[in-house]
């Protein structure tokens, strides 16, 4: 028989029975979909993730006090300086000092973050300025009390996003604000980037600080490929510098942005895995229906079988009709399940704000999955159905 | 050549799980040429079906030798089997066996579909129309079962089993589930194919029935008592017209 034929049955079949069918492939459907929506949504959180770090910076290396033992900080500015002289894979360096600090304006006071930080600070970051400048080499080396802000300090200070040449007071010493950065919005954990105030690093180490370490040291490699050997020489330049014995354990503690996405989006991965094997399970449960209908109809049409093989249907001809039967079946399933998670993953794009990818590839493999499903549960009911003995085929009721 | 040509032919049930051996067939020595018209008649029990059967290559015999067209069925493996079935044998059955909720046209489409060299679409439909049209059922080609009478959906099932051309059509009680008067419209359509060479091998329980064919076998107990041409054989068309003509007002 033509599998045009053997097609254009099947669809007869089905749509004769319909609300049976579509019960029967619900299964598929709540499988397909749920496998699509769950991989969109944990391949979308996990861009998500990424977003967020390389938003930090390009190529960051960070360098940070010891985990859990900040009192045992022993991180300087002439250790930013020896890496930046010494370091021939990075491009970009800066100490920065982080300190949370009231600072008042011409309209209000405000509570925000200041950092002190280099020049360099600004090629790490890749943040762009709309007013102004950013802090100079003359700024660091002098210890000026100048400013660069975010637009939100800008409109708690001044009232509105401007503020390049007023003056700021952060605890009795006035800054005069030099740069005005360019709007950045929040990021996907909500925080607030431009809740910030930049000032000059010796500027801050001088007036937030009581002893001179630095919170962090941020570093731009030179190349995203070269940032394991990157960390590798600034690793070794601070081991010399803090003067560590080969039998010491480093007193500081190197992120690598690549490590610190793999980290954050591991767990998601793990989540996305985990949820698409629990929607897996109900494809395969959907299996187990389509297997259920395709034998309870081999049974109904017991009749027909013998009718066929009495004008010469052959065994592998009736085979095939069933089988083809339920593949047919497990596809209408599996297209209805995909365009359904399609529009479950429109609906979230435009009314929540969880992003969700979809990958055109794996849409493919669970419609393939579908089809696997149909000639898989639908292989034993199809063997049964072209076993029957023609005669008494002919004679059941 | 025999069309048929069975020798010792048995055919046994039960054998093997120990229960007790029913001889459906116990020696069945039969001849049967081209273009003949057969009526095989016996009581019920004596095996008629299980014959038909095994003359139309849905069973096998447990012994014995069956040549159809002087090829060797036993022999044949599944497939083959299948292939003799739908190309040189037409069924007719007792309870019609169309499929349900399918159209006349496409139940007599059934066994082109099978064939192996399938012929195109639009040929199976025209090869199926000629046939529906030799029944004379031209007009009700798109009627599913359950819109046509009786003696319409055996006429059906006669167009299915001629559709392929075969050598044999095999009728068992083909008149069994119809009135007088459907049985007599059955008869005169078998006459008129056996007039154009057509082989027509008829199970009936009916004298009345037999008694249109032209050879009559008897079967009891699985062996034949008495095998024969029927003399005068009579003729449907015109017991159909008195028939009819008795029984209108
Ligand atoms: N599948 C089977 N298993 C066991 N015995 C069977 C089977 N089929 C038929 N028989 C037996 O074989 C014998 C012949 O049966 P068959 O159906 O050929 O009779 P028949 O002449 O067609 O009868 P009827 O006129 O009632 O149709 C009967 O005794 C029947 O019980
Ligand atoms: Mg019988």
């Amino acid at each position: 028989m033509k599998p045009t034929v053997l097609v254009k049955l099947s669809f007869r079949s089905i749509f004769r029975n319909r609300m049976r069918s579509l019960l029967t492939t619900l299964g598929i459907i709540i499988g397909v979909s749920s496998v699509i929506i769950m991989v969109a949504i944990g391949e979308g959180s996990q861009a998500q993730i990424r977003d967020t770090i390389n938003s930090m910076g390009s190529n960051l290396l960070v360098v940070l006090p010891p985990r859990g033992r900040f009192d045992a900080n022993r991180l300087t500015q002439k250790d930013a300086e020896r890496i930046r002289t010494e370091a021939t894979l990075v491009s970009a360096v800066s100490g920065t000092l982080r300190r949370s600090v009231t600072v008042v304006g011409g309209t209000g006071n405000w509570t925000t973050t200041v950092y002190g930080v280099e020049p360099d600070y600004q090629a790490i970051k890749q943040w762009e300025l709309l007013e102004g400048e950013f802090l100079s080499e003359q700024d660091v080396k002098s210890r000026r009390k100048v400013a660069v802000i975010g637009s939100t300090v800008a409109k708690n200070l001044f009232g509105s996003v401007t503020g390049v040449g007023e003056t700021l007071r952060i605890g009795n010493a006035p800054f005069q604000v030099v740069g005005l950065l360019k709007s950045r919005g929040t990021n996907s954990m909500g925080q607030d980037l431009d809740d910030v105030v930049l000032v000059p690093l010796t500027t801050a180490l001088v007036r937030l600080s009581r002893n001179n370490y630095l919170s962090s040291i941020e570093i731009s490699a030179i190349s995203e490929d070269r940032m394991t050997e990157a960390q590798a020489e600034v690793e070794g330049i601070l081991r010399e510098s803090h003067r560590l014995s080969d039998d010491k354990e480093n007193d500081f503690e190197i992120l690598n942005q690549s490590q610190i996405i793999e980290v954050a989006s591991s767990t998601a991965k793990v989540l996305t895995i985990l949820l698409a094997c629990i929607a897996g399970v109900s494809l395969v449960v959907g299996g187990i229906g389509i297997m259920n209908i395709m034998l309870v109809s081999v049974t109904e049409r017991t009749r027909e079988i013998g009718v066929r093989l009495a004008v010469g249907a052959r065994k592998k001809d009736i085979l095939l009709q069933f089988l083809t039967e339920s593949i047919v079946l497990s596809l209408l399933g599996g297209a209805i399940g995909i365009l359904f998670s399609l529009g479950v993953i429109a609906g979230l794009g435009k009314f929540s704000s969880i992003r969700a990818i979809v990958n055109p590839l794996f849409i493919l493999v669970s419609a393939g999955f579908a089809g696997s499903v149909g000639v898989f549960f639908g292989y034993y009911p199809a063997r049964k159905a072209s076993g029957l003995n023609p005669i008494e085929a002919l004679r059941t009721e | 050549m025999n069309l048929v040509l069975m020798e010792n032919l048995q055919r046994y049930y039960g054998t093997g799980n120990g229960g007790v051996t029913v001889k459906a067939l116990d020696g069945i020595d039969l001849k049967i040429l081209p273009g003949e018209f057969v009526a095989i008649m016996g009581a019920s029990g004596s095996g008629k079906t299980t014959l038909m059967n095994i003359m139309g290559c849905l069973d096998l015999p447990t012994n014995g030798k069956y040549f159809l067209e002087g090829i060797d069925v036993t022999t044949l493996n599944p497939d083959q089997i299948a292939e003799i079935r739908n190309l040189k044998i037409g069924f007719v059955f007792q309870s019609f066996n169309l499929l349900p909720r399918t159209t006349a046209l496409e139940n007599v489409e059934l066994p082109l579909l099978y064939r192996r060299n399938g012929q195109s679409t639009r040929a199976i439909r025209d090869h199926a129309k000629e046939a529906l049209s030799r029944v004379g059922l031209e007009d009700r080609m798109d009627h599913v079962p359950s819109q046509l009478s009786g003696g319409q959906q055996q006429r059906v099932a006669i167009a299915r089993a001629l559709v392929n051309r075969p050598s044999l059509i095999l009728a068992d009680e083909p008149t069994g589930n119809l009135d007088t008067e459907m049985s007599l419209e059955i008869m005169t359509l078998f006459q008129e194919l056996h007039g154009s060479g057509i082989t027509i091998v008829m199970v009936t329980h009916e004298p009345d029935i037999a008694r249109f064919a032209e050879r009559k076998v008897v079967v009891r107990d699985g062996k034949i008592l008495q095998d024969g041409p029927i003399p005068n054989p009579a003729r449907a068309e015109e017991v159909l017209k008195r028939f009819r003509e008795e029984h209108t007002l």
